[in-house]
């Protein structure tokens, strides 16, 4: 296959930076989660939002299309804000300001994820001032303080990576429980007949997720918990950092296609919780040849069907990709703009076995004129983004991962991967939706 | 405080309004901002976006190139990317961030035009104010930097036997976002004139370029004025200010089922053009007493405003209005401060972007 700038052969790219940086585009494809969606997981809990008018365009639309518009509010600033006022003191009285008409109309906040943009720092907000006067004036409420800020993106955390940090910020100092656990900080809940899920309600544990608490008050009492659990990586630091805060036990058990690294990460747990090694209902042995068995046959059905992944589906695209490879799937292209550090080992792997495996650009410039089309044979996509560029209407409709987990989450995925082979999705209406999973009206 | 919003969304910004206008012209739109602009304006704001390719992209502006000043990368980056898709012309526009620290984007367009060999220019925006601003200034930047006296006067999309008896007119003001995507259905209401250019919306920039050549400008949305004012004086082009109406138009009011009586108010909010043909006709129509309430922050001249209109700054604001009001004519999410009154829904993608683009599409089928 021919190479170009946006389109390379893996042996030819560089970790964990394959394309150059430059302009870019961006692709009709919004099934991935934002800062909105993320946030509105917390019960009760509204966002309040101060921005300019064109930043704030994005997140009000997308709470109104999940229909929360009623837990969105904002503050707009303009020129005179913040060169000839004081942006703090716009933003503590926009915010008071609407809590004020919120109380009016009967609709009082228990908790407010107050967002500051990326005109705060510029002009050197003191958020310690912002929110001490916040939670002087209205003591009864919970303030997290959260961030639309993508200039700071580069370095450091993401607004999606601090948001989730901020949202463990008000969990309660408390005894722990004995045999309690939270999942925290994932887009979807952890799939109930996971091994991981499995193996931990087998051994009597109580596990508690974002997506599970009904209110706020289960929300903060998820704090309770002796163990905090990051499966999806941008949690890891956010929980990680509530857990050293709180006194509690933290496992990063993040989801993957490594039967290797999966049965490490339940070793670690079985020696954490000291108790059987093994599933009641299924070993190991069994569950293994369970995934055999399903890749064998799923690759009987497909054959030599050219399959294409993209980095939205899951945090672990070339991990993905490995585990096909190894299994005599297609693969030929993968979707990806940057490598998650913790796919080094897939991507060597994938480098020195398969080395023109191609990786595919999303933003380059050149990607806007450039999708596939009239194509004769069947192409399978995984994720959104591979069908809209690649064209197709057999794709597995997932983003984030979906709480798939462990060997039950590649045999999950085989599944997935069948249903898209044999029936034909409608990307034109589906791909351009925001926010996989939530409520949509459009 | 006129600045908080409880429910109501933002009309579309200033950066998408540029984009939007000059979507169609074969040009490369570039957004200097760190993210979000882009996939905002692609979203909610364009309707085009997936089926109809057009070079639109966001810079990704870096904490360290905003503090320390470096243009460099941006002005790389759009060299590069010039090189690549070769666009007619390179339109710059900002986002807060690089309003805040200065950026010299009409010094960075000529450069770019420098070397480039492409003409550039910038369009004045900062990511604060609404579409009707950005596409406004686009319309106007572009007619500055395309539309010259030159050649003879034959429009380029009409034959000469065509065109004898007919005023050659510009259609000023057209984007997706005022029209809710058929610009066909808009220009077609003007078949008694030779339309030399449509800014901007089933024109190529050709057309654009010949612009000069038109006998009127018919500004057919608030966004079209400035440019329009500004041929008046560069060519002595007259204009008018006035959208006709269409029978889509009248088919959304009798669809609504909402009975108009005579004498009742009828507060029409949204794009003040479009609005006064609709109060126009439901004045005539129904004897109903008509107000223009104007959510925008262009407006027209006193001189052209025929009807009495109302201008709004914000929620608050709009909803103190709507108080006297028996119906409602608006977006459908006007609903939310309309309440007991009678409403039509008048969906305007400029408000409530995709929501209700179903029940667009159906009124225009």
């Amino acid at each position: 296959m021919q190479t170009t700038d946006y389109e390379i052969a893996i042996k030819d790219s560089d970790f964990p930076k394959p394309f150059k940086n430059g302009l870019e585009y961006n692709a009709s494809v919004h099934g991935t989660w934002n800062i909105v969606h993320i946030g509105l997981q917390m019960p009760e809990a509204i966002q309040v939002y101060v921005c300019a008018k064109n930043c704030m365009r994005g997140v009000i639309l997308t709470a109104a299309e999940m229909n929360a518009s009623d837990r969105f509010s904002f503050v707009i600033i303009n020129e005179e804000n913040m060169i000839s006022e004081n942006i703090d003191d716009v933003t503590i009285e926009g915010v008071c300001d609407v809590i004020e008409k919120r109380k009016n109309s009967g609709c009082y906040p228990r908790a407010i994820q107050l967002f500051t943009v990326c005109a705060h720092h510029f002009l050197g907000s003191d958020y310690n001032r912002i929110y001490g006067t916040l939670e002087s004036r209205y003591p009864d409420i919970d303030f997290y303080r959260c961030y639309m800020d993508p200039i700071m993106q580069k370095k450091g955390l993401t607004p999606d990576q601090k948001l989730r940090r901020a949202m463990l910020e008000k969990l309660k100092v408390c005894e722990p429980k004995e045999n309690t656990a939270a999942i925290l900080g994932s887009d979807f809940p952890l799939d109930e007949h996971s091994c991981l899920m499995r193996f931990l309600k087998e051994n009597d544990i109580d596990v508690r997720q974002n997506k599970t608490c009904k209110t706020y008050d289960d929300f903060i009492s998820m704090s309770e918990a002796k163990l905090f659990i990051a499966t999806y990586p941008a949690a890891k630091a956010g929980v990680e950092k509530a857990a050293k805060v709180l006194g509690r036990d933290f496992m990063y058990m993040p989801s993957n296609f490594d039967l290797e690294e999966t049965e490490n990460q339940m070793r670690a747990l079985v020696e954490y919780l000291g108790i059987s090694s093994e599933l009641k209902t299924d070993t190991r042995e069994i569950m293994n040849n369970r995934l055999k068995e399903r890749l064998i046959s799923l690759l009987n059905e497909l054959g030599k069907t050219e399959i294409v992944i993209d980095y939205t589906v899951h945090p672990r695209p070339l991990g993905l990709a490995k585990m096909l490879l190894e299994h005599g799937f297609n693969v030929t292209k993968i979707y990806i703009d940057a490598i998650n550090p913790e796919e080094e080992k897939a991507y060597e792997w994938i480098k020195e076995n398969r080395p023109d495996i191609i990786l595919a650009a999303t933003i380059h410039v050149n990607r806007r004129f450039k999708k596939e089309t009239d194509r004769s044979e069947k192409l399978l996509a995984i994720g959104q983004k591979a069908a809209y560029f690649e064209d197709t209407p057999h794709f597995v409709n997932m983003v984030a991962g979906f709480g798939l987990y462990g060997i039950d989450g590649m045999i999950a995925m085989a599944e997935l991967m069948e249903e898209a082979f044999l029936n034909e999705k409608d990307t034109r209406d589906i791909v351009p939706r925001k926010g996989l999973g939530c409520e949509s009206c459009v | 405080m006129i600045n908080t919003y409880r429910i109501l969304p933002v009309y579309t910004g200033d950066v998408s309004g540029v984009a939007s206008a000059l979507y169609e012209l074969g040009g490369m739109v570039v957004m200097h901002d760190p993210s979000g602009c882009n996939s905002t304006y692609n979203t909610h704001d364009e309707v085009r976006w997936y089926d109809r390719e057009s070079a639109i992209y966001i810079s990704g502006l870096s904490e360290t190139d905003a503090i320390l000043g470096n243009d460099k990368k941006f002005i790389d980056d759009i060299l590069f990317a010039a090189t690549e898709i070769r666009p007619k012309f390179i339109a710059l526009c900002s986002a807060p961030i690089p309003y805040l620290n200065g950026t010299d984007f009409v010094g960075i367009a000529k450069l770019v035009e420098q070397k480039s060999g492409i003409p550039a220019f910038f369009v004045e925006s900062n990511g604060m104010h609404d579409y009707s601003v950005g596409v406004s200034k686009a319309m106007l930047a572009l007619a500055k930097k395309f539309v010259k006296e030159s050649g003879d006067k034959t429009p380029v999309n009409v034959s000469e036997s065509k065109e004898k008896n007919k005023t050659k007119a510009n259609l000023l003001g057209l984007t997706p976002l005022d029209i809710n995507g058929n610009a066909t259905r808009v220009i077609n209401t003007y078949s008694d004139y030779d339309i030399v250019s449509s800014f901007c919306m089933n024109s190529s920039i050709e057309e654009i370029e010949k612009a000069w050549a038109a006998d009127v400008n018919i500004v057919v949305s608030v966004t079209g004025f400035e440019a329009a004012k500004w041929m008046e004086q560069e060519f002595g082009i007259p204009y008018i200010v006035g959208r006709n109406i269409t029978d889509a138009d009248k088919e959304i009011i009798r669809k609504s089922n909402v009975v108009i009586n005579e004498n009742d108010k009828v507060y029409l909010v949204g794009e003040p053009v479009y609005m006064r043909t609709l109060a126009t006709y439901i004045g005539d129509s129904f004897k109903a007493e008509c107000k223009m309430i104007n959510p925008l922050e262009c407006i027209l001249d006193k001189t052209e405003a025929w009807m009495e209109e109302m201008h709004t700054q914000g929620e608050e604001d709009v909803e103190e209005i709507l108080k006297s009001a028996d119906i409602v004519l608006g977006d459908p999410l006007y609903r939310y401060v309309s309440e007991g009154k009678r409403f039509i829904d008048m969906p305007h993608l400029a408000f409530s972007g995709r929501i209700f683009l179903k029940n667009i599409k159906e009124f225009l089928d």
